[in-house]
Order: structure tokens, then sequence, then C-alpha cells
């Protein structure tokens, strides 16, 4: 039962695992904001209950690493990037499925998917271009 | 707001900021001398035990130095105990958060005369484990996990701007370019040379001729770090210290003829992960602090002789000059071109070298930038000296913005 679960980084790690993209809306205000937040994010409000996101948005920024964190030492260079989901909440993802040699290639805007991929052992979250 | 008493600045004191030259000391010796140079700069002196209490910024002494309780650390070692001692952690904006919370400490009337300051003693661990504690400062949960750096999040925000307002990568390449020619007359500096001086060095080792300094900041010598920014868009990994007293206004008249005046404090946060900002080029917590600074010191943007922005990245100097509301939205990156922000521009920023060339012991920053303005409203800057300075702003960030604090001093 998704209403039984807290909302906490293990409730959205467990989420993606099963390729969910969970965050929550207001009751209140009707933010929505994904990771979930405990308190509204715009109205400050409690009345929180768990929503599902397509997974569907476009590229808002992005980069590629060149020096990376110890733990992803062996997958440099690789892009990141901010997606604002069509419901409208940004997210930070992996970006797969672009060529992370060639960054003046990557255009903001483009359409893009969510993805999940198992990493350090845990599923975290990507975003490839649509098509 | 309005502080319940007047506060003033009657001396300061830094160390060199280096990567290799402080490698036999610790944070002890380091923060000693610059607590050592701030008293011996006070005008008419003063005693240790004029001191009433010690803040201290610091962000990982404990993860640096294997040493936590760095604050009673710092006051033993300089001679302050046993008055009390208070560490503060705001990531990056650390020593800046201790200088506000250190006006606020004697404007209460609970203290007459404080010590604030920072220390950072990075460079006992190795460059990849120094670059694992600084990524402790992103959200842990929702960026760090998709391989998010701190270069990486100001990039992110240089290419939201280029593509929004048409900003380049060549305008970053001048903050640097000016930043280096500005720490080659700071003898606390890291980098006290140009970048041009720089460029010739590099190149007689790899056996390549650069014509000028963007040839270098654009070839293979000038690395990559996060696209769009390069090794010469981010600021050194450094150690250092430095110190500043705060004492009443009434009190400053007694101890030197020329106090720094506190004129306006101004502090605020935003959301921990970057993506959860509205917009993408601006840190509204900037923005907000520096409208409470402003307001206290009754004073405009315009009226700011100089100011010392928290260019971790050249595109943090690119937001700060616009959101500190010294330029329009988006005429950032072209004022720095156009040498507006120069030593002999209308807005000089970052007369020091700023964090990109004067270097960046994190704990150590936001007092650096106050003793700056210190020896600029004072007019004891020497070959980097403003012409007539009265108003100096400085702007410390944690982070992505996440903490902003802003002090407008005034001579």
């Amino acid at each position: 039962m998704v209403e039984d679960k807290p909302f906490t980084v293990k409730s959205y790690y467990d989420f993606l695992k099963e390729k969910k993209l969970m965050g929550n809306s207001c009751g209140d205000c009707k933010a929505l904001m994904v990771p979930p937040r405990l308190v509204c994010i715009q109205c400050r409000g409690k009345r929180l209950d768990w929503v599902q996101f397509s997974g569907k948005g476009s590229l808002e920024t992005f980069t590629v690493i060149h020096v990376p964190p110890t733990f992803l030492k062996e997958k440099a260079p690789y892009a990141v990037g901010i997606v604002k989901l069509e419901e409208g909440p940004m997210v930070t993802a992996r970006l797969l499925g672009v060529d992370a040699q060639n960054p003046e290639k990557i255009k903001l805007g483009m359409s893009m998917v969510a993805d999940y991929i198992e990493e350090n052992g845990r599923t975290i979250l990507a975003f490839k271009p649509a098509q | 707001m309005k502080l319940a008493r007047d506060v003033s600045m009657v001396g300061a004191g830094m160390t060199l900021f280096h990567h290799t030259a402080h490698a036999d000391k610790s944070s002890r010796e380091l923060f000693e001398e610059a607590v050592s140079e701030s008293l011996s700069s006070v005008d008419s002196g003063i005693e240790i035990n004029d001191i009433d209490a010690l803040i201290i910024g610091n962000l990982s002494s404990d993860t640096f130095e294997h040493q936590s309780h760095v604050a009673c650390l710092a006051a033993d070692w300089s001679g302050l105990r046993p008055k009390p001692s208070i560490r503060v952690e705001n990531a990056c904006a650390s020593s800046g958060v201790a200088f506000q919370m250190g006006v606020m400490a004697v404007a209460s009337g609970m203290y007459e005369t404080v010590m604030v300051g920072g220390v950072e003693k990075m460079t006992r661990l190795s460059t990849e484990a120094i670059t694992d504690a600084l990524a402790m400062g992103v959200d842990n949960a929702y960026e760090y996990p998709a391989g998010l750096t701190n270069p990486g999040l100001y990039a992110m925000m240089a290419v939201a701007h280029f593509k929004r307002y048409g900003t380049c990568w060549e305008q970053l390449a001048a903050m640097a370019i000016k930043d280096h020619h500005n720490s080659s007359l700071n003898p606390k500096a890291q980098f006290q040379s140009e970048v041009i001086d720089i460029a010739r060095k590099v190149g007689a080792k790899k056996g390549l001729t650069f014509n000028d300094p963007m040839d270098f900041l654009r070839s293979s010598a000038n690395p990559m770090i996060a696209y769009p920014l390069r090794l010469f868009d981010c600021c050194p990994i450094s150690d250092g210290a430095s110190a500043a007293i705060l004492t009443s206004s009434k009190m400053s008249k007694k101890l030197t003829d020329t106090p720094i005046k506190v004129a306006g404090i101004g502090q605020a946060s935003d959301t921990m992960a970057f993506h959860d900002r509205s917009d993408l080029t601006s840190l509204k917590a900037t923005v907000e602090a520096s409208r409470k600074a402003y307001q206290m010191a009754g004073i405009k943007p315009k009226d700011v002789d100089l100011a010392m922005v928290h260019d971790c990245f050249t595109s943090a100097e690119l937001l700060a000059s616009e959101d500190l509301g010294f330029f329009e939205k988006g005429e950032g990156g072209k004022a720095a071109e156009e040498g507006r922000t120069g030593l002999d521009g209308d807005k000089p920023i970052n007369t020091d070298g700023g964090l990109k060339a004067r270097g960046h012991p994190i704990g150590a920053t936001g007092v650096a930038m106050i003793y700056e303005v210190w020896k600029q409203l004072r007019g004891e800057a020497d070959r980097r000296q403003v012409k007539d300075a009265e108003i100096g702003l400085t702007q410390n960030v944690g982070v992505t913005g996440g903490t902003v604090v802003i002090q407008i001093l005034r001579r």
C-alpha cells in the first residue's frame, strides 16, 4: 500500500527500485514535489499525499563531469542534468544516451524520459532523450 | 532591522593562503597567526584579555585533520582561554556567518569585544579525499548519487545562464584573468601571478607557446573540470586562517581613529538541492540577504565602492554581480568583459583576487573577504588600492546558495 509508506529518502529509493518516480502533492495548495517532502515546499502545510510522476520532461540544464567523486571514478566523463518534469517540479539525474564527449550537441529543452540504473547497490534516477 | 547598538571593526589578520606553504602547520598554528596579526593591527593596542569570546568558522577539521572541537583548540592555542569559544559550520559560508554571529553578540551587549575568524587546513589529505569531503556539502540523498560535484552544480548555472542570456565562457575567463591580476598585487594570495605568467611557465614545461592569456585558457593545458568550467574557472584547494576583532562603536573610538563600521548585515537560506530552485540563473538567497543588508545600511547597490563576492567558480561571480544589484540580470558577463569589475572599473569586484586566485581555505574565506574590505576602506591595500573607497560589501556563500551571508562595511 502506497499510503502506508513514510515520506523518507528510503521510501523514494524503494520506489525507484520498482521503476516508479514518486513524490507528493499538497492537500492544501496542490503543490507537487519530488522527491517527497515532510513539509510542503510552497505553503508549509503537512497534508501531503503520495503521487506518481510520469517520468516525462525536458532538459533544463546539464554539465559533464570530468573530475568525479571517487565512487564514480570509472564512469567519468559522464553527464548530469536537471530535468523539468511535465508536472512541474525539477529533478537532478544522470543523463544517458547523450554524447558526453560533445557537450555542445546536448540541447536544452530536449524531451527526456526517466530511466533507472543500478549503481553501488541501489537504483538511481536517470533520464535519456525521448525516442 | 536595526542592531541594538552599533558595532565596529578595530582589527583584522590573516595568514597567507596557500596549497604548499603551510604543509608543516595545523589549524592551531594557522589560526594563532591570524589572531596575532589582528591584535597587532589595532592602532592603539589591545590586550588578548580584552577579547570576551571567540566565534570561529570551520567546515571540516573533523575530516581534514581528524580533529573536532576546533573552537576550543583555536581559543586555547591563541591564548583566549578561558573565554567562551564557538564553532560555526555553514559550509563555505562558515566564517561569514561567524562574523555575523559576532556582530550580534556585541550588539546584544552580552560581550563588549569579540574575536571572529575562520580556519581550514585541507592539504593533509589527498586531492581525491578533499574532493570527496567537499562533496559532502551537496544534497547527500538527491544530488550526490547522480554524480554531482560543486563544480558540476556551478557548471549547470553557467549552462542555464548562457542559454537564457547569451553569456559566453570567454566572459567567465575574463573574470579569472582579472582575479589573477589582482592577486598578483596581494602578498597574502595563493597565486601571486598573472594568467599570462602561468601560461608561459606551463608552456615552457609542455613545449607550447601561448600568445595571450585567452590562448592558454582555451587550450588543453587548462583541462575541463565540469563542462563548461575548466581548471581556471575553479578556486584551488588552500590552507589558511583569518581573524577580525569586533567591538561596540563606542569602544572602537578608544582603540583606533579609523574604525570600520558594520553598516549592514543580512543572511538567508534556500533549498538544499539546487533543482528545487525556481530560477537556475540566480541565487535567491543572495537577493534576499543583500536586500536586508542594504536596508539596514540605508544604501543602494550603486553606493557600494567595492565588493568581495564568493567566486568559488567564475560562474558564481557572474551570478553574484547580478544578484547583488550591481548589473542588470544577464549583463554580468558583459560587464566583466568590459573591465567594469577591475581595480579601475566602476564596480571593482574581488580586489584581492577572490576565491579563484587569493585561495579558498573553506572556513577562513568569509573573514578573509572582510580582511580585504578592511584594508581597502582604511587605505592600506597598497598597489591594489581602490581610490576613495568608503563602502565595501562581502558576499559569502554556502555550496549553491543554501546559505548566503552579506556584510556591508563603512569607513
